[in-house]
């Protein structure tokens, strides 16, 4: 009795050692190049904003707060990417100041301050994927079936892709395999695919190798957040930001 | 923490003595556990963190019923809430909270002196929630179980049980996909001493192993180890 009793012991404390130190495999190490990106990523192409004016960022950052839905949506290469959409200060009926994004009928796409504002591409590059027929909808609508509505891919040619996304129905100037440089009118800013309201979907991502579909944080160059000059930054959730 | 909890779990194995005695005239048992719960868990879709450690108190309901030929029928409560944290990015620590239900059906396939052994299938269903249920994953699987029970003696017992699961059913905020075995890869592994204190009362020192593995671009892994200490009410 005394040696079973003793038997069991030795056994459940080496077989509890051996799975306590086997953490390690057990867990494994990917996600690691995510760690890398998410720290220390370096934008390798010259951005700018992709628009004219002030807008005011919705979504974007690095955490789950900021980055909202895109900071889980790690597959379609969305975590760092960026909404932008144009507010103004409007005073309500109860006296207090809030940035809205519309003025009138909310349903109405015409009604919302970005809707038909021009867009320019980020960065120099070649145009590697257009779509300019999706229908624009009705705000608080959704066309989930074509996520992206009408778009632009931009191949930067040096690893990095950019997608603007949700343009308006036809608005698109550029067509598959032309080279375009940074600050180039590409389209107007719309409500097509997964989009509930008037914005502008941008996100860039890896274009191959480890990198390959992987969303990658995004610098713009020389920009304005909120009247104060950045040669090299992030926008984030709240923020209103321009060119000049 | 890994040594912790070995040692935590040496000073448990020398303390209590096992048991786990199955009351001829008693056929139902409801047993409440709570104990420590050491995880890692990763979830690339979730973050971009290569591993979260979280730690807390986690737990557990259990009813078994012993029906026709001692087969056992269990269903198992489990329940866990904590904070995700990483050291490498803390600023995306999160809320993290997990309910799991497990159903089982186990037939005794051999008995001998103090010796039992079933096996049966056994359905499990966890809901994890993350920063308050602004993401999810819902996981229903089905698996392969067996248990062994040792009667040391009167008082006292040993069990083990093992599950593996081979098919997952996953629906979350980052996905939607049926997973069988060449993708999915899990084990339930938990081990009791039970002391009887009366014809109506157990206690019980346990640990449990779980272990989930995706192997997915979207790579989830979540390993947890949980060390509980019970009371179990035979009627």
């Amino acid at each position: 009795m005394k040696h079973i009793t003793l038997f069991t012991h030795t056994l459940f404390m080496v077989f509890v050692f051996a799975l306590t130190s086997c953490t390690e495999t057990l867990i494994g190490d990917e996600g690691t190049l995510d760690e890398e990106i998410y720290l220390n990523y370096q934008t390798r192409t010259a951005l700018e904003l992709p628009f004219e004016d002030a807008w005011f960022v919705v979504n974007g950052g690095k955490t789950h707060r900021e980055g909202a839905h895109h900071f889980i949506s790690r597959g379609g290469g969305e975590r760092y990417a960026i909404d932008f959409l144009i507010v103004q200060d409007t005073v309500l009926g109860d006296g207090t100041v809030r940035k809205i994004n519309f003025s009138g009928d909310f349903k109405q796409n015409e009604n919302h301050y970005c809707f038909g504002k021009r867009l320019n591409a980020p960065g120099d590059g070649k145009i590697i994927d257009v779509v300019n027929t999706i229908d624009d909808n009705q705000p608080g609508t959704m066309n989930r079936d074509q996520p992206g509505g009408n778009y632009i891919i931009i191949d930067h040619l040096n690893g990095e892709t950019s997608i603007l996304a949700h343009l308006k129905k036809g608005s698109i100037i550029v067509t598959l395999g032309d080279s375009i440089v940074k600050g180039q009118e590409v389209g107007q800013a719309g409500n097509s695919g997964a989009s509930d309201m008037p914005h502008v979907h941008y996100q860039l991502q890896g274009t191959s190798g480890q990198l390959g579909g992987l969303g990658l944080p995004i610098q713009f160059l020389n920009y304005y957040e909120d009247d104060i000059r950045v040669e090299r930054g992030e926008p984030v959730k709240g923020q209103e930001v321009r060119k000049n | 923490m890994r040594n912790y909890l070995f040692f935590f779990l040496c000073i448990s194995s020398f303390h209590l003595n096992a048991q786990d005695k199955t009351n001829a005239k008693n056929k139902n048992q409801l047993e409440f556990s709570t104990g420590y719960n050491a995880g890692f868990l990763k979830n690339l879709s979730f973050a971009p963190v290569s591993r979260y450690t979280y730690n807390g108190l986690n737990y557990q309901l259990k009813y078994t019923r012993t029906r026709k030929k001692e087969n056992l029928f269990e269903i198992q409560l489990d329940y866990l809430n904590t904070k995700l944290k990483s050291d490498v990015i803390p600023v995306l620590g999160a809320d993290y909270s997990k309910t799991g239900m497990n159903f089982s059906y186990l037939k005794r396939v051999y008995t001998k002196n103090k010796f039992a052994i079933h096996v049966g299938l056994q359905s499990q269903t966890t809901i994890a929630s993350y920063n308050h249920w602004k993401a999810y994953d819902i996981q229903q699987k089905l698996g392969l179980a067996g248990r062994f029970t040792y009667q040391i003696d009167e008082k006292n017992s040993l069990s083990s049980k093992l599950t593996l699961p081979f098919i997952m059913w996953r629906t979350s905020t980052f996905e939607e996909n049926f997973y069988a075995i060449d993708k999915y890869q899990s084990m339930l592994w938990s081990t009791a001493y039970t002391y009887k204190l009366s014809n109506h009362f157990d206690v019980k020192a346990n640990y449990n192993f779980n272990y989930d593995r995706l192997q997915i671009p979207n790579t989830y892994r979540e390993l947890q180890h949980q060390v509980n200490l019970g009371i179990t009410f035979k009627f």
